[in-house]
């Protein structure tokens, strides 16, 4: 494994303090971050990730043992002239041999790991694996659970689907050190899953030690309309394609729901991107969630055979009556 | 990756966790658990001593509960005041939900 692409990571930059803070300090700039990004109070993705950051530092600035060897490496950068204390842009390539001289023995603490957003390369090179092999006469350990939160379409819900998960997970490696490992694996997404479900999946979580299981992998899923709480609607969206003509006469027309087929009927003069809901038929629950239909127009291509003679009619009779820009024009000259 | 096998997991609201397995899933000792139950902070959805079982809601309560005593130093009571809170201001987020 080469090292030579990995970027250096100014956690004290990250944490907002200075090179020399006592344990309280850090403690309380962590504190504070943890409030600000914290994922029940900030759900979005780079909120998530900056905690993961914060996490990250605080996992290493918090432990006299880790913190020291950390202090050692930054010392080097600052000696070397790659980095400047208290510059802005943290992450700097660090050198091919930047890990001479340095062993570190202990594996991330249990809970603050991984979480899908897991920890930068720079971390993992440098804490991520226990400096010594696993001994022969290990005492046996089922390895750790792990947790991705995974975010899905509500279509992969409503008709099912298989996605790919990235997880971070301790394993021996070539040598028989313990260091994390990413792995992709295919995953089923059950048919009528629901916002903030788990699935487990047994033994997918991280090597156990001494011959002992593995830990299980649990997903947590997120549907991606919805923000805050993964526990909080059973709707359901998806799109409902239209041909030109059953968006302006009006249709019925079939689509599939969280419980099988069913007839939509669809009003005239249908507007592309209107929302049609359909309630009681999103998931199950007390009560139902809806399913939500997002109304879009497919047009006919015009080398399909007719499609151009009924464009060409069209434009003939409708050219002076219809206007589709005259909303958008009258609203940018009354501004 | 394409020919990768296909895993099916276990939907744990249809597969509920046991006391033990909740645990693992938090990376705690039991006791941590069995203190909070018995204190009334967390609750099984089924099932009574032994037998009792968790689901979905139940394991994001713990883990929430889990993250604040770490991240905070909170006591459990406090721990689960807030995260009392957290979970009502999804509730009312999810009624204030255009439907």
């Amino acid at each position: 494994m080469g090292f030579a692409a990995v970027r250096f990571e100014d956690y004290y930059q990250v944490l907002g303090l200075a090179a020399d803070a006592d344990a309280p300090a850090i403690k309380q700039a962590y504190r504070r971050l943890a409030r600000l990004h914290h994922p029940d109070i900030n759900p979005t993705t780079p909120a998530h990730a900056a905690m993961a950051r914060v996490n990250e530092a605080y996992e290493v600035l918090s432990d006299p043992q880790r913190r020291a060897a950390y202090d050692g490496v930054r010392r080097r950068q600052l000696k070397a002239g790659q980095l400047s204390d208290g510059q802005p842009g943290a992450a700097r390539e660090m050198p091919g041999d930047w890990q001479q001289g340095f062993q570190f023995d202990g594996e991330p603490k249990a809970g603050r790991r991984g979480e899908g957003e897991g920890f930068t390369d720079f971390f993992t090179s440098m804490f991520g694996r226990a400096a010594q092999a696993e001994p022969a006469d290990a005492k046996p350990a089922r390895g750790a659970d792990e947790h991705v939160r995974l975010v899905i379409d509500d279509a992969d819900s409503v008709a099912g689907a298989v996605r790919a998960v990235t997880v971070r997970t301790l394993a021996p490696d070539e040598n028989g050190h313990r260091a994390v490992a990413l792995r992709q694996v295919q995953v089923q997404i059950p048919k009528g899953i629901q916002a903030g479900q788990h699935i487990r999946l047994p033994g997918q979580g991280s090597a156990g030690r001494g011959g002992a299981a593995a830990g299980d992998l649990y997903l947590e899923i997120q549907f991606k309309q919805h923000g805050a709480d993964p526990t909080d609607s059973r709707d359901v969206r998806d799109r409902l394609p239209l041909a030109p003509w059953e968006a302006a006469l009006g249709a019925e027309v079939a689509t599939t729901t969280p419980g099988g087929r069913v007839s939509v009927s669809v009003p005239p003069d249908t507007p592309h991107g209107k929302r049609l809901r359909l309630r009681g038929q999103g998931l199950k629950g007390e009560p139902a969630g809806d399913l939500v239909l997002e109304v879009a127009v497919v047009l006919p291509p015009s080398t399909l055979a007719g499609a151009r003679q009924a464009y060409e009619s069209m434009a003939a009779t409708l050219e002076t009556r219809f206007q589709p820009r005259a909303a958008a024009d009258d609203a940018s000259h009354g501004r | 990756m394409a020919g990768d096998p296909v895993l099916v997991g276990l939907v744990i609201d249809e597969h509920a966790l046991s006391l033990e397995e909740l645990a693992c899933a938090c990376g705690v000792d039991a006791d941590w658990l069995h203190e909070r139950l018995d204190a009334g902070l967390l609750v099984c959805c089924s099932g009574e001593g032994a037998a009792r079982r968790f689901a979905s809601p139940q394991l994001h309560r713990a883990r929430r509960l889990l993250a604040l005593e770490r991240d905070f130093d909170a006591n459990p009571e406090l721990a689960a005041l807030v995260v009392d809170l957290i979970e009502e201001v999804h509730r009312l987020r999810s009624l204030r939900q255009p439907r």
